[in-house]
């Protein structure tokens, strides 16, 4: 009697247990997610800096696949004075990501703000919905994310045109789209992997990453363009 | 005003690359960015501010004439980062700075290090 007793607490305990699995398995993220002990891999928040930073997101010797149109814009620019930034204008995505100074993430739910400290300047990332219809063209677009797993895919349009893609005057226009792929790969690495699309200035997509590392002992500083000396003159 | 006996060019300055600071306001375009240039001079005036910070220097020529240099740095966040602070630099110091000269001859210099009237160095960018 005292067997039969504790043969049946046994299984209803193994059968507690393997129903609590399941349960478990069902609830966690699907097929990427990696174990995550820490619970981490969905928490970007903090400060981070890239590990090495790209002014060209075509480096010499290789060749952007422009359309005419963005060959004669790339050609015409004179990255010494049509630089949006020497007017202190925002960077834009994605070269805002690609700044030499550190971003800071901020999750709440619903929303992933980014705030890059050169010139102060702040994305945010919709989590609970679409694209909005009949967008305004602003410099960083409307960008909507979405998780895969672990990775937080963010999809971005709505761009005015005016940024470059990146610091040597990398053109883009306003059917510029974007969609970033961010994961945190362990917990010191934050990894932006970007696809380019805008079939004005491109004729096929093409990608690029940007790598970040953890800086929980930084905080951003205040960044006002205040005493800029240099002269803006945009491209017609 | 062609004298530079202060004015070291130093070529393929590897040394100084791993401290390389980095404009975050806008592009090197404007720099040699393959030479790097010593300039030994006295302090006028040390500006701290955003987008850039910038140091003033008076240079004596070899023909014992004042030349006006300046040193531009990077943005006061990466300054901070690399234990620079508003009162680092004052008028009357006696400093060196290194750094990539102008691609028109301009006596301006993108600043990757100074030597202070101590002889201590400090990088223009924090370095892990």
């Amino acid at each position: 009697m005292r067997n039969r007793l504790m043969f049946s607490i046994f299984a209803a305990s193994l059968a507690a247990a393997l129903s609590a699995g399941l349960f478990a398995q069902s609830a966690n993220p699907p097929s990427d997610a990696k174990p995550d002990p820490a619970g981490i891999s969905r928490d970007f928040t903090g400060v981070w800096q890239y590990d090495h930073f790209h002014p060209a997101l075509f480096p010499r010797g290789t060749t952007p696949p422009f359309t005419p149109w963005a060959e004669a814009r790339f050609k015409a620019t004179d990255i010494k004075v049509n630089d949006p930034n020497l007017g202190c204008l925002p960077h834009g995505v994605p070269r805002m990501m690609m700044a030499p100074t550190p971003i800071q993430i901020f999750q709440e739910p619903g929303t992933i703000l980014i705030e890059q400290e050169s010139l102060n300047e702040v994305r945010q990332i919709h989590l609970n919905r679409g694209h909005l219809k009949d967008l305004d063209q602003t410099y960083n677009g409307d960008s909507v994310g979405t998780w895969e797993g672990n990775t937080l895919v963010v999809d971005t349009v709505g761009f005015n045109g005016i940024t470059m893609l990146d610091h040597v005057g990398l053109p883009h226009s306003e059917q510029l789209h974007v969609v970033e792929r961010i994961a945190r790969v362990d917990h010191d690495t934050l990894v932006d992997n970007f696809t380019i699309e805008d079939p004005k200035a491109y004729t096929k997509t093409w990608t690029t990453s940007q790598t970040f590392k953890f800086h929980p002992d930084w905080e951003l500083q205040e960044f006002v363009c205040d005493r800029n000396q240099y002269a803006y003159h945009p491209l017609p | 005003m062609n004298a530079k006996p202060f004015l070291f060019v130093i070529l393929l300055a590897a040394l100084f690359l791993a401290s390389s600071p980095l404009l975050a306001h806008h592009s090197t375009a404007e720099y040699e960015m393959d030479k790097t240039v010593s300039v030994v001079g006295t302090v006028t005036d040390f500006a701290w501010n955003n987008p850039h910070a910038y140091v003033y220097l008076e240079v004596k020529n070899d023909k014992g004439n004042i030349e006006k240099w300046s040193g531009e740095l990077g943005t006061l966040g990466q300054l901070s980062r690399a234990n620079w602070r508003r009162d680092t630099l004052k008028p009357g110091d006696h400093i060196t700075m290194f750094g990539n000269p102008t691609k028109d001859g301009r006596q301006l210099i993108r600043i990757q290090k100074v030597i202070l009237p101590g002889g201590q160095e400090l990088a223009a960018q924090h370095v892990e």
